[in-house]
């Protein structure tokens, strides 16, 4: 009987540290999620993410749908990249078609070494294995180093500039 | 002495049964404890009872029986809960379980036909340690001791029902505790998911810690490009270099990367100059980070001066010991076939 007694205020202070507790769960994690950092290395992420998967569009390419990777490179760049591209759409095409090889590249690592999220420029570097396979011939693979810098689009994060980096510098 | 020569045997009833408690036990404690003169005097009469009075001992204790039975007999209840008030005021803690034994006595002769043990049990409970809210539903049922046997089993009933009403007063009262705990209970889990979701916020601090991005980028060059730099003048700086910037598993991948330069290097006199021209931190945690290096390579054959380049992309592990950015770590990206299985034993 006397259980009726401490039962409540028990029960009363036990509700009220799980209260405590969880708004200061509650608080921290919104700390947590909404501050700066966090979106900025959100940010981070996704130059990464379209940086690669922009490398591995622009070293890729089959001479038998040429058209279609055209317009893949045309979709993943902007500024300089593209116009160079859509200028030099025509003897591109012929080229590869000339040349009678499928190119298969992937990202083995990747790297934003600079990132100004006001500004919306982006630098990265990635390692990219490239798959080169003429016609009737034997695969040949190589590993190369490329940069290239991103710019912010209406529609996202898209290539500006892309090139190799040779020996002798950046 | 005098006093007690004046009060012999006959004594008025109402201080009689104070003397009869002092008396079946005279010497263990009253004595010392005697605010009141009275008390003091009737030990005295006591003593001298005894001693002097001449009696023998059984008919003494005979006439004390029953002049104890006397004053019982006029200690009526009332009476009985006077002498005890009295008695609560005095220090005579002595007197009051003799007085006790007396009330239940009293009680069992004289007013309970009906059998006993129930309502004296509930009696005592209820009296003596019940919380007051139950003791709200008792007083009805304890006026009743002397009824007949069916009013008996009436009350018995009636108790019952009081018991049950009580049980589900106590259940009406536990509802909202319960509640409370349950609350309680969905709250912590609430907590601790909020807490599960804020630890999986965490973020890779490359680039967002700028300082620290550019600090763990430019040790671990340095550490790569002195190691893997090599001037046959001084071997010992790309040795101490090599010890000191590289730790645990990078030693042996250095040896298996760096053994078939540092054995030709003597006997063509190389110097081999290596220079990170592109690094980017693609993680940052505390004391670990990963870092992408784009090496460029110079070899010199200082005995004929023939130069040779080559480039690298070294993927770097690097760890944080005593404040400076050591290699733990360190991959090649297209190693030649010896070298890569080399760099696979480590």
């Amino acid at each position: 009987m006397d259980v009726r007694r401490w039962v409540l205020p028990v029960a009363a202070v036990l509700a009220v540290l799980a209260a405590g507790y969880a708004v200061w769960a509650g608080v921290s994690w919104w700390n947590a999620s909404a501050n700066d950092s966090v979106a900025f290395s959100r940010e981070r992420e996704e130059v990464l993410r379209v940086g690669q998967v922009g490398i591995a569009n622009f070293t890729t390419l089959d001479y038998k749908k040429v058209d279609d990777d055209l317009d893949r490179w045309l979709d993943s760049s902007t500024g300089e990249l593209r116009t160079e591209i859509e200028s030099g759409r025509d003897s591109r095409r012929k080229q590869i078609e000339d040349a009678r090889t499928v190119t298969v590249s992937r990202v083995l690592d990747a790297a934003v070494t600079e990132l100004d999220s006001r500004a919306g420029k982006a630098h990265l570097i990635a390692v990219v294995e490239t798959t080169v396979t003429p016609e009737g011939g034997q695969a040949v693979k190589k590993v190369n180093r490329y940069q290239t810098d991103l710019t912010r689009t209406d529609a996202g994060w898209k290539l500006s500039a892309l090139g190799p980096v040779a020996a002798g510098g950046a | 002495m005098p006093p007690s020569r004046r009060r012999p045997v006959p004594t008025t009833p109402t201080v009689r049964p104070r003397v009869a408690g002092l008396r079946k036990r005279p010497e263990p404690g009253t004595a010392p404890a005697k605010p009141e003169a009275d008390a003091g005097v009737d030990v005295e009469v006591t003593s001298v009872e005894d001693t002097q009075v001449g009696r023998s001992q059984a008919e003494d204790a005979q006439v004390e029986d029953t002049q104890v039975e006397d004053t019982r007999v006029e200690d009526t209840p009332a009476n009985g809960v006077e002498a005890r008030k009295a008695g609560s005021t005095e220090p005579l803690g002595l007197i009051e379980p003799r007085e006790d034994a007396e009330d239940d006595l009293a009680e069992g002769d004289v007013a309970d036909p009906a059998p006993r043990p129930r309502p004296t049990g509930r009696r005592k409970r209820t009296g003596e340690a019940v919380a007051p809210s139950v003791l709200d539903d008792v007083p009805s049922k304890h006026t009743k001791p002397g009824a007949d046997i069916a009013e008996q089993a009436a009350w018995a009933a009636r108790y019952r029902a009081a018991d049950v009403r009580a049980a589900s007063a106590a259940r009406n009262g536990l509802v909202l505790p319960i509640a409370l705990v349950v609350l309680a209970g969905l709250l912590v889990g609430l907590g601790v998911w909020f807490q599960d979701q804020a630890g999986d916020v965490r973020y890779d601090q490359a680039l967002v810690d700028s300082a620290g991005t550019t600090e763990v980028a430019g040790q671990t060059r340095e550490a790569v490009e002195k190691a893997f730099s090599y001037n046959f003048a001084d071997v010992s700086a790309t040795e101490k270099a090599a010890n000191e910037l590289l730790v645990g598993k990078a030693k042996c991948q250095y040896n298996a990367i760096f053994g078939p330069v540092r054995t030709l290097a003597p006997e063509q006199k190389l110097v081999v100059t290596v220079k990170a021209v592109s690094s980017g931190v693609t993680s940052l945690d505390g004391d670990r980070a990963t870092v992408l290096l784009f090496l460029d390579q110079v070899t010199t054959r200082t005995t004929d001066n023939q130069s040779g380049g080559g480039i690298a992309m070294m993927r770097v592990g690097a760890q944080k010991v005593d404040g400076r950015w050591k290699v733990d770590n360190m991959e090649m990206f297209g190693q030649t076939g010896d070298q890569a299985a080399e760099t696979a034993k480590c």
